[in-house]
């Protein structure tokens, strides 16, 4: 059946106009979680707060489980929906250059969207970078990215493919490492904050 | 660690646990009845006689022409490189190599396209890849390519463009004649196999 925009079983408006509502959803449970705080997502780094790595393991774990299950049942046609193209060099610059800002700036681009949508200062400032760093990226991507861009290119890159088991499995093992990871995290987590306890965020009224 | 933890990875564990069982009773190497329409109704599976005559001229190697008529007609004519497997010797075991594998792309024809449609469905329905037809067959072959006419009614830019292509294909090809002799062919030796190994039964993921 599925997926539904690819195979044109819904027009292009109405596919926005789903995409607004869950956009509506992924934006109040953002604001929900106390996301939209910078603590929040710095905690990971400090180590006094590893709700940022627990929600994004899940979300990743959801889905895919939610659509190769989907897949198995004929629901979604898993080879339809959209599979970039990997390279590798891009893609670890660009990692490195994401990481530093979420410790910088205490937000991702989503949370930072939220935050300056809830009247935060530091998120709004944090979205005027985001505009600076997207258009000094187009003005500068003939000069500077354009064969960046495109170099150490692995092709559709399939880890599970590669190590000869099924995507079910491979699913199944990041499962078991993400269940060690929450507890492991959870213990960090007791640690640093019997040692130094860091005030939560609730009880700071922000 | 809070109950709702608990509650989420357990959770998450038998949805993982759901997804390695349903991946046992699930055949991916077989195309539903639902994905075959699909592919039927869809034009993708033609290569025009000019995309096989174009192959052939600039040696694309990785065309894999089958002829699926009967070896007597195979032997009076059939096309550069072609490779003869009868209709009814399709399901053949040693046959099957020929199409159970990703690295050519598999052109079938026969003297209509009735013929390769049916070869077409078996092949598709047993999930293999990269399986087309030449459309309109060797009767089209000798219409389009061996003996090319030129009558337009108003003249088009795009009929003048593929008459000339047309022409020039005749020509290479032996234009006029449909006369190649068989044996030719058929002293050549088959081309070498690339087997795939047989994989475990992976995901929808391809």
């Amino acid at each position: 059946m599925g997926p539904l925009f690819p195979q044109e079983l819904i027009s292009d408006p109405l596919n926005l106009f789903i995409a607004i509502f869950i956009g509506i959803g992924f934006g109040i449970g953002l604001e929900a979680g106390g996301f939209t705080n910078t603590r929040k997502l710095a905690g990971v780094f400090y180590g006094y707060d590893f709700v940022v790595l627990k929600v994004f393991f899940t979300a990743a774990l959801t889905g895919a489980i939610g659509l190769f299950l989907m897949d198995s049942y004929g629901l979604i046609d898993i080879n339809l929906t959209f599979y970039p193209k990997t390279f590798w060099i891009p893609t670890l610059i660009a990692g490195i250059v994401m990481g530093l800002g979420f410790i910088l700036g205490g937000f991702c681009p989503g949370t930072s969207i939220c935050a300056a949508s809830t009247g935060k200062i530091d998120g709004i400032a944090f979205v005027g970078g985001v505009f600076i760093g997207i258009f000094g990226y187009a003005f500068t991507y003939e000069s500077l990215f354009q064969n960046l861009r495109s170099k150490g290119g692995l092709g559709k890159a399939n880890i599970a493919e590669k190590l000869g088991m099924s995507n079910e499995l491979f699913i199944f093992i990041v499962l078991i490492i993400a269940i060690i990871a929450f507890i492991v995290v959870d213990k960090i987590q007791k640690r640093v904050n019997e040692k130094k306890p860091v005030e939560k965020i609730e009880e700071l009224g922000l | 660690m809070k109950n709702l933890d608990k509650f989420i990875i357990g959770l998450m564990l038998i949805t993982g646990i759901w997804l390695l069982m349903s991946n046992n009773n699930n055949d991916n190497t077989k195309v539903s009845p639902h994905e075959l329409q699909q592919k039927l109704i869809q034009r993708t599976r033609f290569y025009t006689t000019e995309d096989v005559a174009k192959a052939i001229i600039s040696k694309d190697p990785s065309l894999q022409l089958i002829d699926i008529r009967t070896a007597d007609e195979y032997n009076k004519f059939t096309l550069k490189g072609a490779i003869n497997i009868p209709l009814k010797d399709l399901l053949k075991k040693e046959n099957l190599d020929y199409f159970d594998q990703d690295v050519y792309n598999t052109v079938i024809f026969s003297n209509g396209s009735s013929n390769s449609d049916v070869a077409w469905m078996i092949l598709t329905r047993l999930g293999y890849k990269n399986i087309y037809i030449m459309d309109g067959g060797l009767n089209a072959w000798v219409d389009n390519i061996l003996r090319p006419k030129y009558n337009p009614i108003v003249w088009d830019r795009k009929q003048e463009d593929l008459y000339e292509f047309r022409k020039g294909a005749s020509f290479y090809f032996g234009g006029g004649s449909t006369v190649s002799s068989g044996n030719e062919q058929a002293s050549k030796p088959k081309k070498k196999l690339i087997k795939r190994k047989k994989k475990e039964v992976t995901g929808g993921c391809g």
